[in-house]
């Protein structure tokens, strides 16, 4: 595997060449805020791109084409790291080599990505009419359809609680009611911002060769590469005061408990590879102490996850249990919390939370997006991590470490969604 | 040792049958890190009615035996559990039962002999006790009440229940509560040793092999020969028939209709078409099921003109998502939705499915789609968990995956239009997961 930075299309480019992929992977991303105001826009306009163009006008036209080119798939996908949003086209299609055929792949796929940025099927100054209200119905519908996934909606329900003001609680699929005031004029708006104002990189990843595909690459024109700041991890500490504790009830036969704890360490801490190593220990795999304790020792959940999301400086504790035993486990995740804080820590259990995440990176390199992903987060964390590096540094995590890391982090808010028969 | 190489996709496999009658594949994908391993046999939760091995009568299991006898596998003799010293390997480990396969499986990066010594070994130690079998009783039963909430889960199983009368498809792989009651040691071990001898197993290993033996010379050879002394350590009993009686019935649907309600706030829905049943041979099931694929996709797809008008008449509130079903014996194929108008769509749905008794695709749009289907397998390729299961999910059902996907560059629109007989009304039926009303839920409150 070869990584090459390089400045394509006026703005900076990584080409990762390695034969091992039976595909070519182009990414385009938009860097851009990440805030209240705009989350339900980009929403709405990351389902409408990639449904049609001026040239292809529906989606029976588009994905006609995308047939005809076996199967490439195109599309359009937008996330926040902290106050940062990154707008991501991307295209996946066969290698030609693959292919027995006279069209010239690359050629045709760089020119359908062209046609998904800059030539949308925009009419008067907007949106066309029928495709955004389709669309902007079904996101509602899909805003709604959150309640149905009751593990997705617990969470949800806690960091709305959890952070009423704070960038946690704006989610990136959007909300109802700022969704009712776009239009397709003003979505157009935003949809001109983006390609116009948003610093845009270009990601590249299979077998191809470097000068062809910067001449392919020239299709596209030249992006915009001016300096902004951008705010890609939190910095904040928040002082928890009283833990805050909801219920709800709705007609289940298991509970979804919720706990959300702060971090002190975000993504670009010299501590983050101690926080993966806790993560895992704590309730990140198979063997961790919550399993052992909550579910092997005590029988109180059939699972039960400890995950983190470093750039907001958040770590969630989920499990499904009886609603009468939400005390009793409640008791337990955190009393294991405070023998990690206390410095007790189970060294096998740690060596196999290592091995488990070195597993992870290694295997990194076996998905083209998961190569791709790595690399672009540290690019815009502005870290010169590798892959080689991350390990080295997770092998060497101390126990020290690790209890510094238990130290920082908090209990914050609790959201327990019960059952009909909770009688707390 | 057989190869057999595949130039349109660029694969090749290689497969040695033992003496015991396990047969060993290797796809190599050089330059991958990661290896993925699977040990499976050919005993799922169709398998309820068979001849324990050495005995002469047909002899009936308690529903969901073969996902309890997975749960139970990983238990050693010494007492540990072998997800323990997988993870001690430094390899994740799992398994899964479906209907027609139980499938134990590891993956990693380092440590794969070992790791392949361990799947072997554990799987090839069947240890049950009265008190584990009994503590597994509890722990499936919470796996079981977790479904419970789950819509897509209930909008499955109610659609197949209305398909199916006696198929035991039409039964949850897990079984039911009062059913896995009934299950206990004496059981567990007939129906080991009748679905767990060598010979009906499969062992597929998909990685570099040159990274797994840590040498370039001979790698494959010597990666089959870790299986080979493995298995020549251990003694099996003669290899024998295993007679199985799978209850079939006529092809029209159980019921026609059903739904059930539950606390959600857009309803879902689901048409099922019930396949004849039929007695496949070599790669037919695997071309049945993309044949229909791509009469799916046509009618339903993103680029059909019926998901546009589904969407225009507010039919759908979103995707509308198919699939297609095909084992040895009999299958079918869906269509659902989450829907604000069920009715509707159920209508609409069934309207066209019933049209495809004609099937009007021209050969440009044919060959477009596949196109599409080679397309999408290519890029799926790049996926090693992906080339084991689907793999073994095939071999299974006497296909092979790579052959099939270059024998359906061979299929004509004439082999498709084979297909419409299937489109039929009696083969039809539907299920509906609906809200619970406010009411109701009140009501139930005020009891308590």
């Amino acid at each position: 595997m070869q990584i090459t930075n390089l400045v394509t299309n006026n703005v900076e480019t990584t080409f990762i060449q390695t034969d091992k992929f039976k595909t070519i992977n182009i990414q385009v991303v938009f860097l851009g805020h990440f805030n209240k105001d705009n989350a339900t826009k980009r929403s709405l306009l990351s389902r409408i791109l990639p449904l049609s163009t001026k040239k292809y006008p529906s989606k029976k036209a588009l994905y006609n084409k995308l047939h005809d080119l076996y199967d490439m798939s195109v599309g359009v996908s937008t996330y926040p790291t902290y106050k940062t949003n990154m707008t991501t086209f991307s295209l996946n299609y066969v290698n030609p080599k693959y292919i027995k055929s006279d069209i010239n792949l690359h050629i045709e796929a760089i020119s359908l990505l062209k046609e998904i940025i800059y030539n949308q099927n925009i009419i008067n100054g907007g949106f066309e009419k029928k495709l955004f209200y389709e669309q902007k119905s079904i996101l509602a519908q899909n805003i709604k359809n959150v309640y149905n996934n009751k593990n997705r909606y617990a969470l949800r329900q806690l960091l709305n609680h959890m952070g009423k003001d704070e960038i946690i609680s704006v989610s990136v699929l959007g909300n109802l009611e700022d969704l009712e005031k776009i239009d397709e004029f003003s979505l157009y708006e935003t949809y001109q911002d983006l390609i116009t104002k948003e610093r845009a990189y270009i990601n590249v990843i299979g077998d191809f060769d470097t000068e062809e595909m910067q001449e392919y690459l020239k299709i596209l024109g030249d992006f915009n590469n001016e300096a902004a700041t951008y705010e890609v991890v939190s910095n904040e500490d928040k002082e928890i005061i009283e833990v805050k504790e909801y219920v709800e009830k709705q007609n289940l036969n298991q509970a979804k408990l919720m706990m959300g704890f702060r971090t002190k360490t975000n993504s670009i801490d010299p501590l983050y590879p101690a926080l993966l190593v806790f993560n895992a220990m704590f309730g990140g795999t198979f063997q961790s102490d919550l399993i052992r304790v909550v579910r092997e020792e005590n029988s109180l959940a059939y699972t039960i996850v400890s995950q983190m999301i470093p750039d907001l400086k958040l770590l969630f504790v989920s499990a499904g249990i009886d609603s009468n035993n939400y005390k009793l486990t409640k008791e337990l995740v955190e009393k294991e919390l405070v023998n990690y804080q206390n410095g007790k820590l189970n060294l096998d259990n740690m060596r196999l939370a290592k091995d488990s995440l070195i597993n992870e990176l290694i295997e990194i390199e076996d998905s083209p997006n998961g190569i791709i992903n790595f690399y672009f987060r540290n690019k815009i964390y502005n870290q010169a991590e590798t892959l080689e590096s991350l390990l080295e540094k997770i092998t060497n995590v101390t126990e020290e470490q690790i209890v510094e890391v238990a130290k920082g982090i908090t209990l914050d808010t609790i959201f327990l969604l019960a059952g009909d028969n909770y009688e707390g | 040792m057989k190869v057999k190489h595949y130039p349109l996709l660029n694969e090749t496999k290689y497969i040695k049958h033992l003496d015991n009658g396990l047969q060993v594949v290797i796809i190599p994908k050089p330059g991958f890190n990661k290896t993925f391993a699977v040990f499976a046999t050919h005993y799922g939760a169709l398998m309820n009615k068979f001849i324990p091995y050495g005995e002469k009568e047909y002899v009936e299991f308690p529903l969901g035996i073969a996902h309890f006898l997975e749960h139970k596998m990983f238990d050693m003799p010494d007492g540990k559990d072998a997800t323990e010293l997988f993870a001690e390997l430094g390899l994740d480990s799992n398994a899964a039962t479906s209907y027609n396969m139980t499938a134990y499986l590891f993956s990693g990066t380092k440590n794969i002999v070992e790791g392949l010594n361990l799947l072997l070994d554990f799987v090839q130690t069947p240890y049950f006790t009265e008190e584990s079998v009994l503590r597994e009783q509890g722990i499936i039963d919470q796996e079981l009440k977790m479904y419970l909430d789950n819509p897509s889960d209930n909008l499955q199983l109610g659609l197949m229940e209305n398909m199916f009368k006696h198929y035991p498809l039409r039964y949850d792989i897990g079984g039911t509560v009062e059913s896995i009651k009934k299950i206990n040691t004496e059981n567990l071990m007939k129906c080991y040793n009748t679905f767990y001898h060598p010979s009906n197993m499969y062992l597929v290993i998909v990685g570099d092999p040159d990274k797994i033996m840590n040498t370039k010379e001979d790698s494959i050879e010597k990666l089959f020969d870790v299986v080979k002394y493995n298995q020549a350590k251990k003694k099996f009993p003669k290899i024998l028939d295993i007679k199985k009686n799978i209850l079939v019935e006529d092809n029209n649907v159980y019921k026609t209709t059903g739904s059930k309600k539950m606390d959600i706030n857009i309803p879902r829905a689901a048409i099922g078409l019930k396949l004849p049943y039929e007695r496949y041979v070599k790669n037919e099931p695997m071309l049945l099921q993309l044949k229909l694929r791509i009469l799916l996709d046509a009618t339903f797809g993103f680029a059909s003109p019926a998901y546009q008008e589904m969407l225009d008449l507010e039919y759908i509130s979103g995707n509308v998502y198919f699939d297609v079903y095909v084992d040895g014996l009999c299958g079918y194929l869906k269509v659902y939705a989450n829907t604000n108008k069920p009715n509707d769509f159920i209508h609409y749905v069934k309207r066209k499915l019933l049209s495809l008794n004609k099937i009007i695709l021209t050969e440009e749009e044919f060959e477009r789609y596949k196109k599409a289907i080679l397309g999408n397998f290519l890029k799926s390729l790049n996926n090693i968990d992906y080339i084991a299961y689907s793999y073994l999910d095939y071999i299974i059902k006497d296909s092979d995956v790579f052959e099939a996907l270059e024998l359906i560059q061979d299929i004509t629109l004439e082999d498709l239009k084979k297909l419409e007989k299937y489109f039929v009304k009696n083969a039809l039926t539907d299920f509906t997961i609906l809200p619970k009303d406010e009411n109701e839920i009140l009501e139930k409150l005020s009891k308590k």
